[in-house]
């Protein structure tokens, strides 16, 4: 094979080899380097508030927040309708990015971890949803929101996390996911 | 003096008065020593052929239109056994007929039929194994099995229908797999990425269609040219952004960039070139005006300006058109 004569066709196939290769350096290369370490709570379900019917015309409103470092619940009684899917109380759950597990919290198990609510944690990543793509006809590609799959991205990082709630959510409901705060030691 | 020093000399004096190039040579060269193939004459488009093309694309149609309407009244199987197995039937037939030269082209037909329902049938196969087609890792792998079907066709038996359904199902799997990598990352701005894509595979278009300009593959030139000038511009003045997101460096270089791909369409004789190098160029003008010119200068001065601009490229194109042609019959 005469080389010289052939680079243009060596050339034009190594292009996409090398983009491919950049991708997978890109996405691969920064991990070694940088890793989250600042641990978060989530909650899965109606966060920061769900409703409890009490009559056909009233219900109470609980409602989420965090103050002081603290997460607290409060509840009002608010006139209207109490829709089902709104009426669960949310799961809490603690992630520990080391092992990438999930541990479920209860109210008194928070109460007793201080809470960062900014979305960027003191070590500069955040948790985001995914995007998920689809192609009708090759090169027509779209993208949007995947709510089932989770990332914590940051510092030319991203990793998909293992959050608990199941393949089945929306932006709203008794399945999403919902950071909550960073913790802090 | 023997004949192969009077011909060594006329070449000679062909080359120092320009009435000959180097490729035009090496092309004579290669068909006197038959590297270039006898049939490439039957290559071109006759009426039959373009039957032939039409009356395929037309089977293609009727499959996909006959699995779509009965959908659900086929079994998984016989959803299947059409699709699949009819590209199947029609790869084979095309096979056997290209055993005979008197039916050679008729196998074009067939090979034609099998490379456009191929996807559908592996698509079906898939969606019924329970495989979501919408996700980037099974349309890799759909792309990626197509791409290795039609290369290794390619290498077997030489046809260029083959190479290029190798072409289009490999662009398919490139952004499939790439698609497939990022996972979801929120990290890559997606646009920037997409738009980073398609100039990688534009120019790999026009790479590959230079390097079968003096081949037998030489009959996919002029599309690989006009599909990789159109990707390859198209991605370098998207990259360039809209004020106040702007790129600077894209904006700065693309008019060189489309000058660059004007002037050279007279060296490599395309006129794709010369059509989308100065389409692009008008579109650039006119994105330049609109983006910074139309705030201070006002929309009618900008728009007059934009139109000489225009009327400039449009002469200069002409121009070099009619040098393109004084350059083809002096050629012939």
């Amino acid at each position: 094979m005469n080389i010289k004569h052939n680079i243009p066709l060596i050339v034009g196939l190594a292009l996409p080899i090398l983009l491919i290769l950049g991708i997978v350096a890109a996405i691969y290369l920064p991990s070694f380097f940088v890793k989250p370490s600042v641990n978060f709570v989530y909650a899965i379900g109606n966060y920061p508030r769900y409703c409890e019917a009490l009559e056909e015309d009233r219900y109470t409103q609980h409602m989420y927040a965090i103050k002081e470092g603290q997460l607290t619940e409060t509840t009002q009684t608010v006139a209207g309708g109490c829709y089902p899917g709104e009426s669960t109380a949310p799961q809490f759950y603690l992630y520990d990015l080391a092992t990438d597990t999930s541990k479920e919290l209860s109210l008194p198990d928070l109460k007793n971890l201080t809470l960062n609510p900014n979305q960027a944690s003191p070590d500069g990543f955040k948790v985001t949803y995914g995007r998920e793509g689809g192609a009708i006809i090759p090169f027509i590609f779209f993208t949007e929101t995947d709510y089932n799959s989770v990332f914590i991205s940051g510092n030319n990082i991203s990793r998909r996390l293992k959050v608990e709630g199941g393949n089945n959510r929306s932006p709203y409901g008794q399945y999403t996911f919902n950071f909550v705060g960073w913790v802090v030691e | 003096m023997d004949q192969k020093a009077e011909a060594l000399q006329y070449v000679a004096s062909l080359g120092q008065d320009q009435r000959v190039t180097e490729n035009e040579l090496l092309t004579a060269f290669r068909q006197g020593r038959g590297e270039l193939g006898q049939g490439d004459k039957s290559k071109r488009l006759s009426l039959p052929n373009i039957l032939y093309g039409i009356g395929g694309a037309i089977v293609f149609l009727g499959i996909a239109v006959l699995v779509s309407q009965n959908w659900p009244a086929f079994t998984p199987l016989t959803r299947i056994g059409i699709t699949l197995g009819g590209s199947l039937v029609a790869y084979l037939t095309g096979v056997m007929f290209s055993q005979y030269q008197k039916l050679d082209a008729m196998s074009q037909a067939f090979y034609l039929i099998s490379a456009l329902v191929a996807p559908l049938g592996l698509s079906v196969a898939f969606y019924e194994g329970g495989y979501n087609l919408g996700i980037a890792e099974v349309q890799s792998v759909i792309s990626g099995l197509l791409l290795a079907l039609y290369l290794a066709s390619y290498l077997a038996f030489r046809k260029n229908i083959f190479l290029l359904f190798s072409i289009i199902f490999g662009s398919w799997f490139y952004f499939a797999l790439t698609n497939a990598l990022i996972g979801g990352r929120p990290i890559f701005d997606e646009l920037k990425f997409y738009e980073y894509r398609v100039l990688i595979m534009g120019l790999a278009y026009l790479l590959l269609g230079y390097s079968f300009l003096t081949t037998s593959r030489r009959v996919l030139t002029s599309w690989l040219y006009s599909i990789g000038s159109i990707a390859a511009l198209g991605a370098a003045l998207a990259l360039g952004g809209w004020t106040p997101n702007q790129n600077l460096f894209w904006e700065a270089i693309f008019p060189g960039v489309s000058l660059g791909v004007v002037f050279l369409s007279l060296p490599l004789k395309s006129r794709a070139f010369l059509i989308f190098g100065s389409i692009y160029l008008m579109v650039y003008i006119l994105k330049i005006t609109a983006e910074y010119f139309s705030n201070t200068l006002g929309w009618p001065v900008a728009l007059m300006i934009a139109g000489f601009a225009l009327i400039a490229v449009g002469y200069s194109t002409w121009h070099l058109n009619a040098k393109f042609k004084t350059v083809a019959v002096s050629a012939s």
